[in-house]
């Protein structure tokens, strides 16, 4: 997927990030983590399922997130809902959750 | 994926709890092989006699996760430490949220006031994050024997610089602790804003009775020859060579040095045997450590300094952080935490159970 699909989930978020930035944040976390191109993260795919985190990667991923908006996250409501979850679907429920 | 049900273990769940810590947590761990470590190590004041201090979850009859705790007294509210935290991996994959909600089980399901424990994983560390617990590196602070010349456990030890007292200090009276009942002269109701709250019968329970490792108690007397402080320190050796290890403390911070200063000189200086004396804890000030000689190891840089090892069974001669977590505090109280205090100082290497 290329980085242009990026704007298929463009939200304005409050706190001085918004949604673009949001998911362009969880792209590049999972890029480096993965240790591959921004490009070949598919912000459409579910997490998981893509092995872009594991059960504790997700928990980094969202607390190091946390850090960088400087606003507690809460885990419960992020990981509810039976959609899968995309970087595209955890910022919305990020944005949800602020 | 099959629903996950919550409970508390029952005694006869040993078998089966021993049965998972081999095959999920690690092969020949030692409580996948003493029994009687479990009935003790979680049998101090549970919820009824024939429960112990773990949760379990089950999917299909199977043991899927375990929760274990370790109370710090016998308060109906007491003060938690927590223990074993595992979920199996294939089940964790598909629910994430499986182990916080095993947790919070028992953070439901056990009156508590608050929790704390040391040897919580770096991998934790963004759980505890997103919870807004406290995570803390603790210190390891060190005191060498100046009779020593070559070390065995020690490494990179500059002989010029075996620590010294910094400052001049009132002198302490330490006792040993010949009978249980001394403790009963302890100004326990001094130390009440100290958190965790550890109280007699723990100590009894955590120490003095412990059937796994020998433990020595100390009373440390002040300037008025009133008891001030007790001190349990365990002597950890690798072939002849030992270190005395402060394992835990009880009493403020502020008046400890010259205790250790007195536990140094009467049980350390000039013993043959003892390359040193340390204690790892977070929220007793470096100063007091620094007031009695000891100073502090270096974790940030791991290839400098003097190397103070820490694990003993198996016995690993590098420094090795341990980290501690706790709920946030309320006003006016202090988060004193030893390494001793939970299951940092569980042996590993017992033979199996007769």
């Amino acid at each position: 997927m290329d980085g242009g699909q990026a704007f298929f989930c463009i939200g304005t978020m409050g706190d001085g990030m918004t949604q673009q930035q949001m998911v362009a944040w969880l792209r590049q976390w999972v890029a480096q983590h993965q240790q591959v191109p921004i490009e070949q993260v598919d912000m459409d795919a579910d997490l998981f399922a893509q092995g872009y985190v594991d059960s504790l990667g997700i928990w980094r991923m969202v607390f190091e997130l946390s850090q960088q908006l400087n606003r507690p996250l809460d885990m419960d409501a992020l990981l509810q809902g039976e959609d899968a979850l995309s970087i595209c679907e955890l910022a919305k429920r990020i944005e949800a959750a602020l | 994926m099959s629903q996950v049900r919550f409970r508390i273990a029952h005694l006869e769940d040993i078998e089966r709890l021993m049965a998972f810590m081999g095959r999920h947590w690690r092969q020949g761990h030692v409580l996948s092989r003493r029994r009687d470590m479990w009935a003790w190590e979680f049998g101090f004041h549970t919820l009824a006699p024939d429960l112990i201090n773990v949760a379990v979850a089950e999917q299909d009859d199977a043991l899927v996760g375990i929760f274990g705790w370790m109370p710090y007294n016998q308060r109906p509210i007491p003060d938690l430490a927590g223990s074993l935290w595992k979920v199996v991996d294939d089940v964790q994959a598909q629910a994430p949220m499986l182990g916080l909600k095993l947790r919070r089980y028992v953070m439901e399901q056990v009156p508590h006031r608050f929790f704390a424990a040391p040897g919580a994983g770096p991998q934790t560390r963004p759980i505890y994050g997103l919870l807004g617990m406290q995570w803390q590196r603790m210190q390891q602070f060190y005191r060498i024997n100046p009779a020593m010349t070559a070390f065995e456990l020690l490494q990179n030890v500059d002989p010029e610089i075996t620590g010294q007292a910094g400052a001049a200090l009132p002198q302490a009276r330490l006792e040993p602790v010949e009978s249980i009942d001394q403790l009963h002269d302890l100004p326990w109701h001094q130390w009440h804003n100290l958190w965790p709250y550890r109280d007699a019968a723990y100590i009894r329970w955590r120490f003095w009775d412990y059937p796994f490792a020998d433990y020595d108690l100390w009373m440390a007397y002040g300037k008025d020859n009133t008891p001030s402080h007790l001190l349990v320190t365990r002597t950890q050796c690798v072939g002849v060579r030992c270190a005395l290890r402060i394992v835990t403390i009880l009493g403020h911070p502020e008046g400890l040095a010259p205790a250790l200063v007195a536990l140094f000189t009467h049980q350390v200086k000039g013993r043959a045997r003892i390359e040193y004396m340390d204690c790892i804890c977070h929220g007793v000030p470096a100063s007091v450590f620094s007031q009695a000689g000891m100073a502090a190891v270096d974790f940030d840089q791991p290839d400098a300094g003097v190397v103070v090892p820490n694990y003993f069974e198996p016995f690993c001669a590098r420094k090795v952080p341990v980290y501690c977590v706790a709920d946030p505090l309320p006003e006016g109280v202090r988060y004193v935490q030893y390494k001793g205090d939970g299951d940092q100082d569980r042996p590993n290497l017992l033979e199996e159970e007769a």
